[in-house]
């Protein structure tokens, strides 16, 4: 039996079909702008996000001062005089108004696996817009939303100094929190920063994305 | 038959330059697929299970202290990597493996589909030592266990792929039931 076990596995393995080693996602993933993420946390961000709203409703009168984007220990800080957000069914409707009033040349997120869905749509004044999508496949269980910020790259630093002046909403994004040691899955396309939360996308995904994304860009040019 | 990479190749990656760790991956691919294929049964999955080891060989292989110890670092990332999209899966309605749907459907069971009904510590060792070809020593460093562990389950897989090679498919899912309770 055991031989025949050998046998058997041996040339069932030898059976396998293996596809190309695709050598420019992996070199593209491992960059070090590339991680694997820690948990989403997309609960918290809804209901923090949903409290900032309450209180920028509130304060619906409020003058326009600008957004920062900061990117600290893994963490990613909003901060901005307004939010306006959309957090089920946005439609492309949604995004089209938020790209029309953006203050840069805004790329959509592409090549997201077939059969995703956008599901939210935030802007934080014209400097940011962020996207939610739920992805397909039922193995990612819990962990199908997906959250892309797009935003001016003006606005976007490292540093902590130029946020939370007097007056503004500033808003920690638990979605796109990383673990502290690692920095933000971040690239730029065009004149836009784009910033992807939480390990939902496989690094392939990943790829997928970022490639669509800079060839949309060329297409624009 | 295992991840037989030279250690030449291992060591020129080792030193961080990047054209040999290309070439290492390049080496290693297949077999990275293929044992990442061989637990999961999902072309998709094991694809990206492959492609996510193979980028943590590209940035963390220079911190390996010798040649030598690739190999079983190597299988140990691609099967906790597995382990990872099999737990994310399993919160999911259970799936049906695409090894396992793609299996002769004639009355005897091939052996995707009677690996596919092992339960989960039976089907790891069995990848690793019969697919792979590594000694129970080698397997027990892998995944963390006794090699008197492995052993045993070694020779329960045994036993149950010898009922399972034999039995009509029609048997498979109640067998999977009580061998999962009795584990």
């Amino acid at each position: 039996m055991q031989s025949d076990l050998l046998e058997l596995c041996r040339d069932a393995r030898t059976r396998i079909d293996v596809p190309a080693v695709p050598l420019d996602a992996i070199r593209s993933a491992a960059q070090p702008d590339r991680i694997i993420p820690g948990r989403p946390r997309w609960k918290i961000w809804t209901l923090s996000l949903l409290s900032v709203a309450s209180i920028a409703a509130a304060a619906a009168a409020a003058t326009w001062y600008g957004t920062h984007v900061t990117l600290t220990s893994g963490a990613v800080t909003l901060s901005a005089d307004r939010i306006t957000a959309k957090f089920r069914n946005a439609s492309s409707k949604d995004v089209s108004a938020a790209v029309r009033s953006a203050n840069f040349p805004v790329i959509l997120p592409a090549g997201l696996p077939n059969g995703t869905r956008m599901t939210s749509v935030f802007t934080a004044g014209p400097s940011a817009v962020m996207l939610g999508y739920s992805l397909p496949g039922a193995w990612r269980a819990s962990r199908h939303l997906v959250y892309i910020l797009l935003a001016n790259p003006a606005i976007v630093s490292n540093s902590s100094s130029s946020t939370n002046p007097a007056g503004k909403i500033t808003l920690r994004v638990p979605a796109l929190d990383l673990p502290s040691s690692r920095p933000p899955i971040r690239w730029r396309v065009g004149g836009e920063e784009v910033i992807v939360g939480n390990n939902t996308l496989t690094p392939s995904e990943l790829a997928r994305v970022k490639n669509a994304m800079l060839a949309s860009a060329r297409r624009r040019r | 038959m295992a991840i037989t990479a030279a250690p030449e190749i291992v060591e020129a990656a080792r030193t961080g330059d990047p054209t040999g760790v290309e070439r290492l991956i390049e080496v290693i691919w297949p077999d990275a697929y293929r044992l990442a294929y061989a637990i999961l049964g999902e072309r998709q999955a094991a694809e990206d299970v492959a492609q996510e080891s193979c980028v943590t060989v590209y940035r963390a292989i220079s911190s390996l202290r010798t040649a030598s110890a690739f190999r079983v670092w190597f299988y140990r990332l691609v099967v906790r990597r597995a382990s990872e999209f099999k737990r994310r899966r399993a919160r999911s309605a259970p799936v049906v493996t695409e090894a396992a749907r793609d299996a002769d459907s004639s009355d005897k069971i091939d052996i995707w589909r009677a690996l596919a009904a092992l339960p989960r510590p039976l089907h790891d060792v069995v990848v690793l030592h019969y697919f792979e070809g590594l000694s129970s020593r080698e397997v027990a460093s892998i995944l963390h266990i006794p090699d008197g562990t492995v052993r045993f389950r070694l020779m329960t897989a045994r036993r149950r792929l010898r009922e399972l090679l034999t039995d009509a498919p029609e048997t498979l899912h109640a067998d999977r039931e009580v061998q999962t309770h009795a584990i």
